[in-house]
Parts: C-alpha cells; structure tokens; sequence
C-alpha cells in the first residue's frame, strides 16, 4: 500500500493531516518505513499470553514477503524457525544485551543485495532495521582529519564553512549547510559546501514551519536521520493480529528507516533534493542547529558512517560553544582597556559632566551611534548627532524616571517600546540609556536610527504552506512551496541590536560615574554643613561691629560731649554698612534654594544691568563698554546679580579721580568660551588672587573702600552651580581681569 | 631710664576709625598721662615700630609700652601681626611691650582659646574698652616696671 503525494491517508494511525494541524503531524510514528530497507519489531514484554518471548510485533510488508509466501504464519512461530541465520544472530546478540558498537554491526548477504543490519531497543521493544549497502563509501581519512581542522578556526564563520566542506567532500553530497536556528527557530544558513553551478543558500532565513517543532524535538533524541531517496514508495508494516485490531501504532524515534512526512517529501522534491542526511547539533541540552546534507541524486550513508557524522556534530558543538565563550571574554577584555582611560579621567575629574562631554569620540566608540545625549536635572541636555529636540529628550528622561529606570535601559524597537511620538519619526529606532545618578535624575543615552534591514528569506516567508482539496475526498492536500527563490523582506522601525559589549560598556561607565556621583553629593553636603557653621559665626562678628559702633555714638550723642553732628553721621554710616552686609548675605543665602534654568543672553542682561545701574555708572564719570556676548544655559537672575557684582566692583576699586572704565568681552578657547571683565582699578596682588572669592575676604579696610567682602564669593557660587570655572588675572595697579569659562554644552547658539 | 614721671606711649593698631575715637576718648577720659598713636592696619604698625616707610624720620623714639591690637583686620590680621611682632622680639629687634592686648567684636572661643596660649598677649578682651579696664592695666604696667 502506498500513500498519494502529500497526502497522508493510512500512514498515521488515528491521524489526518489536513491544513491546520500540520504542526502536529506525529512524524515518530508512521505505520510505514522506506520502502528500501526492512524492519522488524520485536516485543520484549507483553501482557498478552503468548507462549514464547521475544514475539514478533510487527514487520515490513517487503520483508515479510521476501522470507515467505504465507506471512501470517509468522505470527505464531518461533522467530528461530523462519529468520535468516544472520538476522537470528543479530536477534540473539541484542537479547543477549550486547549493544550495537559492541557487535559492530553485521552484513546481511541476500542473493542479490548486501545489507547493513543494525538495532535498537525503545519502549521496550527490539527494533532490527536492514539497509542496502552503498556503493561508494565515505572518506575516512578526512573525517579524520575533522578535529584537527576544527580546531584552527578561531571564528565560527571559519568553523562553519570548514564543517560543511568536511561533510560535503568525506560524504560526497552536492550541498552541506549549517542551518542555525534564531529566538523564534526561524533557521539561517550560516555555513555552506555547495557545487559551482548551484545557486548559494549561504545567508538566507527559513521559516520555523520548514523544520517543525515535532522533527526539531525528534533531533534531541535520534542525532541522525537519513533519506536515501524520496521516489522510493513506503512499505507499510503489519502488525502482529494478537495486538488487536487496529493495532497500536509503534515508536519508531530512534528507527532510520521509518517513512517520511509527505509534506517535507515534497518539500524536499520542489528544492531538487532526493536525497539528505541531517545531523543534530546539541548545545546545552538544545538543538542549536542542523548540518543539513542534500544530494541531487539518491544516496545511502552506512550506519556506522552516520554514526561518524554524528560525532563530527556533537564535536562542531563544543567548538562552537568554545568560540562563543572565547568571543565573549574578547569583549570583556576589550572594554576594560580600553575604556580605563576614559574611567580613570571621570574618576580624577571634579565636573566629571564636562569630562563626558569632552570625550564624545570615546563615548560614540564605546558603544556605535548616531547620537548621544547627556540630560541632567532641567538645566542642561547636551546633544550630539542625530536626534530628537530638546523638549523630546526632557520628555524621554522624565519617563524613564517614571518607569524606574536607576540602572540600564535599551531596546531595539522605540516606536514599540517607548510611549513618545518622537519627530521626526526617522530619527529614533534604538536606545540605549544609563542612569548617571538618581539624586539629579541624570541620563546619558546613546540613540541609533531605525535601519530597514532586509532579511533574505528562501522563498516567500507567509506562503510557507498551500492547502488545496483533494476532488471526490475529504482529504487535502498540504504543499509546501515551491519557490525558494531568495526573498527580500523589509523589516522596518527597528534599529540594528546593541550588543552585549555595547551594554557592557555602557553598563561599566554608569558605575563608575553613579559612584562618583554619590560621593560628591555627600561632599557637597559635608561642606555645606562646614559652610553654615563658619558663615553663621563670621555674620555675627560682622553685625556686631556697626552694631556696636552704633551703641557708642549713641552714648555720646547722650552724653552732648561731642558734636552731634559728627556723631549722627556715624551712626548712619553704621546702619548703612549693617544694611549692606544684610543684603549681600541674603543674596548669598538665595543661591541655596532651586534655581530656575532658562537660557540667558548675556548681552541682553548686561542692557539691563548698565540701565539699572545708570545713576552709579554717570555719578562716577564710568566708562561701560560691552562686546557681543554669548546665551548661557542658567538661572537668569544668578547670572544677573554675578555681572552686576563684577560690575560694581569694578567701579568701586578704582584710584582716587580716576574714572573707571570696565569692558565686557567674550572669546573662544577650544570648547570653551571666556568671557572676560576688564578694569581700570587698583588691581590685585598676586598673593590675594585666590582669596578674594572667599567669604568676607576683604583687601582694603573701610576707610578706603566699602564692601561686605561677600560680592565675589556670591560670583563665585553662582559660577560653581552654573559649572563656570571663575578667576582672576591681575597686576597692582594695572587693573584686573574677572574671566569665566564656560563649556561649549552650556552655551545656545543663535 | 623711663620714670614714673614720663607720658607713657600707647598704641592703637585697629583699622576701624570710629572704635579708634571711642578708645582715644576713653583713654583721655582716665586722666592718665598718655600719649596716642594709631596706626590703621599691621603693616602700617610694623613700619612704626621699625621705624621704616613713612615712618623712617630719624627722629627719636620710644617703643611703646602698651598696645592694643584688634583681632579683625583686613590683609593682616591680629594674629598675623603678633606673629610678626613675636619674631622681631625673638631676635632682638625690638623690646616687646611689656602689655598687649588684643581686643575683639567676636566672643569666638577658638580666639580666646589661641589667647590662652600665646605668651605675648597679657590680655584678650571684648570692646569697647572702658575706662577701668584701661586704669587696670595701667596698674599693670606700673607694677611691671618695678
């Protein structure tokens, strides 16, 4: 009995297969086998009364045809009254528990044919399987030298093609694959040994539905499976009438001859293939792939000659699994060297922000993009390269605060994954973010564009299968397609995957900053701390003074001992210091509360400051001069009362009849920008310069010239908080110069 | 050989004008003969006692007797001067007044701790000073001679 092209109509027992249940077609166990070998099935144990054990369970209709014309005979007779000698022999060596290496094999000589007889037990069932003989054998000499070959390729591209051409050219088949299966088991041809006039498979994706779940299963069990030849009709088996009627289908995993689904029959038939052999490759306790051997002509493999293929895989895995765990201690010694530099910088550095951002070409090679972005609290997110606007960004850090991001986030599908509808929608595919610090809600994040990549599939992916009715039966039929023309399908929206490396890198530099984050957050409040005490201290003593003075004068004014005139005159002059020394110290105690960031025109600001300051600025005769100014990220009012200090101050500390004359520039100096305040004044001693931005540091005494000794510690706060370096350059008597240097990222262009 | 007769010298180290009138008004109010010089910051009292600067008359001089040094000056501090003023005593170039003393704004106990300490300070007191405690260490000063 056979069975119609693909159609499977008798082979299984209580089976159909029809469109839809392809994916359970139970493919271990067909009541039929090849129709060139012959197998018998032999029941180890029963609970059937039988007389005699081992008793024959079931047996090919061409074997039972060929020992004798009556094969319902055999049923009740002794296997020693009608098997072969050499197939006796065989029965009584696996009864006898000696396991097939250990018999190495047998030839089965029939008039015409020699057979390879081999066995196995399942299920407690004996199974004898005989297979023609090949005419032309395998290569054994490069089979052996297979290890030593493998062992030379040190990536697994080498690996896979030195595989494929062992296989191909020891088992003489027309194409070898290495066929590797993805998340979804979708599989890809990574490795190929091919003839020249063949089109090439290398590359190409299959669907999951080519190599099914039930036959990917069946590889973990039986490593091997061969089909000598697709045109060969099936033999189906009878089944001992002692088991009942219909019999109980047989096991036949670990059998090499048991018939082929007829779906993959065909499939194999529309890709020119008539013969193929598939070894398993088992990595971990999963198929991670097949070598998938195909043969434009039939050929048989000799038993002990997949056996040999089988070790050639199982040896291919552990040199896969090597490679991998070599390649992956590649990456992690990579990324330690060569990113400690950049470490080493961030960990020396106080503003470890502009550190960053001076080594944007470290970052882009830490981990390749098209841009990247550094966002901290509200006041500055620096940018580079392609990306969404500012706003975007904002919105970005603030969901990523949202969903807990306090360590690494990426993924490959933002339009997917990411709740923003950013814009233009080219522009972002993939991210990869870090969280540089929870306390101010830092990011850096890299971006990658969505790519459309384009994966090759053999043949159209969606039309895997074709189901078409059988006219005058309920059965259908279930084609496989016919084209396995490489076709292209575009895959949108995703960017290309961050590797494990790239993560690793990201993850490494998150560490070591998120520490020093840390740290210097608890500095900063240790020195607050430190600050207060001695601030509080140092404001007392300075109150006390005028207060006092303001006591004693009264006494006098009292006492009509001294010209009250005189005395009145001092006394304002004392309320009007302590007035000053209030106001400055509430400036300076303002710059602790939150700012409000905004971007800041300081030419703009400076219009204001010189009207402000008109009266001053005519009472003393000063000469205000302003160069085009550059727009800073910043709080507005800060800024405003740091020139108007520099300003004032530059007023003030001029010689007697001398008209100051002050002049606000800006240039360029590398990534920085320096603006600069240039006076006229008395100038400072090279051995104050570092002082004078302390607190209540005064150079001149009140006689001379009055101040609170708390403006340039004001300058110098807010300077600190904006990240601004701040000093001086000065000559007694040659006037001074206030610079402030600020980081191209704090500054907006026009 | 001073005698008891003789105006004694006082010096007033003190940057702040207005505590300078109030102690030259005290100091005249204890009927003490005295005479008064100020010198507004530390330097200026160093070039005075070396007689350098603005101070280089050749004119005879006598070393004062009593000083009284404020804590709260700009550049050179009190503390900076006496440092300075116990150097010069170390080697001899001048015959250190037999009382200083330092006056202070600040109740700060670390400078009054520092006081404590320093064997040239005879005394650190709050101001104002006041007319007794001026007539006392003229006592002092007095008795010290003897």
């Amino acid at each position: 009995m056979t069975s119609a092209r693909g159609t499977s109509r008798g082979l299984y027992q209580n089976f159909l297969l029809t469109g839809d249940n392809c994916h359970q077609e139970p493919i271990h166990r067909p009541m039929a086998v090849q129709g060139h070998g012959y197998l018998m099935a032999f029941s180890l144990t029963t609970d059937l009364p039988v007389t005699e054990l081992p008793f024959l369970h079931a047996i090919s209709t061409n074997l039972a045809h060929k020992i004798t014309r009556e094969p319902a005979a055999l049923w009740n007779q002794s296997p020693k009254t009608w098997l072969p000698p050499t197939l006796l022999q065989v029965l009584q060596n696996a009864l006898a528990g000696k396991s097939y290496a250990e018999s190495n094999g047998h030839t089965w000589h029939t008039d015409d044919q020699k057979f390879d007889v081999s066995y196995h037990v399942h299920n407690a069932c004996l199974i004898i399987e005989c297979e023609p003989e090949p005419e032309t054998s395998v290569h054994e000499h490069l089979v052996r030298q297979s290890a030593s070959l493998m062992q030379t390729c040190s990536t697994l591209e080498k690996l896979h093609q030195t595989v494929c051409a062992i296989i191909g050219k020891a088992f003489e088949y027309d194409r070898v694959m290495v066929y590797q299966f993805d998340e979804d088991k979708h599989g890809i041809v990574v490795g190929e040994f091919k003839q020249e006039n063949q089109a090439p498979f290398l590359g190409l994706h299959f669907p999951e539905s080519d190599i099914p779940k039930i036959a990917r299963d069946l590889f973990l069990r039986a490593k091997s499976r061969l089909i000598s030849d697709t045109h060969i009709e099936n033999t189906f088996l009878l089944f001992n009438p002692a088991l009942g009627s219909p019999p109980p289908s047989l096991d036949l995993s670990y059998s090499q001859l048991r018939a082929t689904s007829p779906i993959h029959i065909e499939y194999l038939g529309n890709m020119g293939v008539r013969a193929s052999l598939t070894l398993g490759i088992v990595i971990g306790g999963e198929l991670w792939g097949l070598i998938a051997c195909h043969h434009a002509e039939t050929k048989q493999v000799m038993f002990r000659h997949r056996l040999i293929g089988e070790a050639i895989a199982e040896l291919f895995g552990k040199k896969i699994l090597e490679l991998q765990i070599a390649e992956h201690e590649n990456q992690l010694q990579r990324a330690l060297n060569a990113e400690s530099e950049l470490m080493d910088r961030i960990r020396i550095s106080d503003h470890y922000r502009i550190e960053i951002l001076e080594q944007t070409d470290t970052l882009k090679r830490l981990c390749p993009c098209d841009g990247i972005a550094l966002i901290t609290l509200d006041e500055c997110a620096w940018s580079e390269g392609r990306l969404p606007s500012l706003a975007q960004l904002f919105a970005l850090r603030d969901w990523l605060v949202e969903t807990d991001v306090s360590h690494l986030y990426h993924t490959t599908n933002v339009p997917e994954d990411i709740p923003i509808a950013f814009e233009p929608v080219s522009v972002v595919g993939g991210v990869l973010a870090v969280c540089l610090s929870t306390i101010s809600n830092s990011y850096l994040i890299w971006f990658r564009q969505p790519v459309t990549q384009f994966v090759n599939w053999g043949g159209n992916s969606e039309n895997s299968y074709s189901v078409e009715n059988i006219p005058g039966s309920d059965e259908v039929r279930v084609s496989p397609r016919q084209s396995f023309a490489k076709w292209r399908q575009a895959v949108k929206g995703q960017s290309l995957p961050w590797t494990n490396a790239d993560i690793l890198r990201a993850d490494r530099l998150r560490d070591v900053v998120f520490k020093k984050e840390l740290l210097r957050t608890a500095n900063l409040v240790q020195r607050s701390n430190v600050e207060f005490t001695s601030l509080t201290f140092a404001t007392a003593h300075d109150l006390q003074e005028p207060l006092r003075t303001l006591i004693n004068y009264t006494h006098l004014l009292r006492e009509q001992d001294e010209d009250s005139d005189y005395c009145i005159g001092r006394i304002e002059n004392a309320t009007r210091r302590m007035q000053g020394l209030i106001t400055d110290l509430l400036d300076y105690a303002n710059l602790g509360t939150e700012s409000t960031p905004g971007d800041v025109n300081l030419s703009q600001l400076m219009k204001e400051i010189v009207y402000d300051l008109g009266d001053l600025i005519s009472d003393r005769g000063a000469i205000v001069a302003v160069a085009p100014l550059p727009t800073v990220r910043g709080d507005a009012n800060r800024i405003k009362q740091m020139l108007i200090n520099f300003l004032t101050n530059a007023i003030k500390y001029v010689p007697k009849n001398t008209p100051p004359e002050v002049q606000f520039t800006a240039e360029n100096d590398g990534n920085f920008v320096v603006v600069k305040v240039r006076d006229n004044g008395i100038g400072i001693d090279k051995k104050y310069q570092d002082q004078i931005f302390q607190m209540f540091k005064r150079l001149h005494n009140k006689n001379e010239f009055e101040g609170s000794g708390i403006g340039l510690a004001i300058c110098k706060k807010v300077a600190d908080t904006h990240e601004f370096e701040i000093g001086v350059n000065s000559e007694p008597g040659a006037g001074a110069t206030f610079w402030l240097k600020i980081h191209s990222s704090m500054i907006t262009p026009n | 050989m001073p005698t008891k007769t003789q105006p004694k010298r006082i010096l007033l180290i003190d940057d702040d004008n207005d505590d300078n009138f109030f102690h030259q008004r005290v100091i005249s109010k204890s009927d003490i003969d005295c005479e008064i010089d100020v010198c507004p910051s530390g330097e200026d009292a160093l070039d005075y006692i070396l007689r350098r600067g603005v101070y280089a008359d050749g004119l005879p001089f006598t070393e004062p007797d009593l000083i009284f040094l404020d804590i709260n000056m700009p550049l050179m501090d009190g503390w900076e001067f006496l440092e300075e003023y116990a150097a010069l005593a170390e080697s001899k170039q001048v015959r250190p007044s037999k009382v200083i003393v330092m006056l202070s704004n600040s109740p700060n106990p670390a400078d009054r701790k520092r006081a404590d300490n320093s064997t040239f300070l005879y005394a650190f007191a709050n101001k104002p000073l006041t007319v007794e405690a001026f007539q006392n260490y003229m006592l002092v000063l007095e008795d010290n001679e003897d």
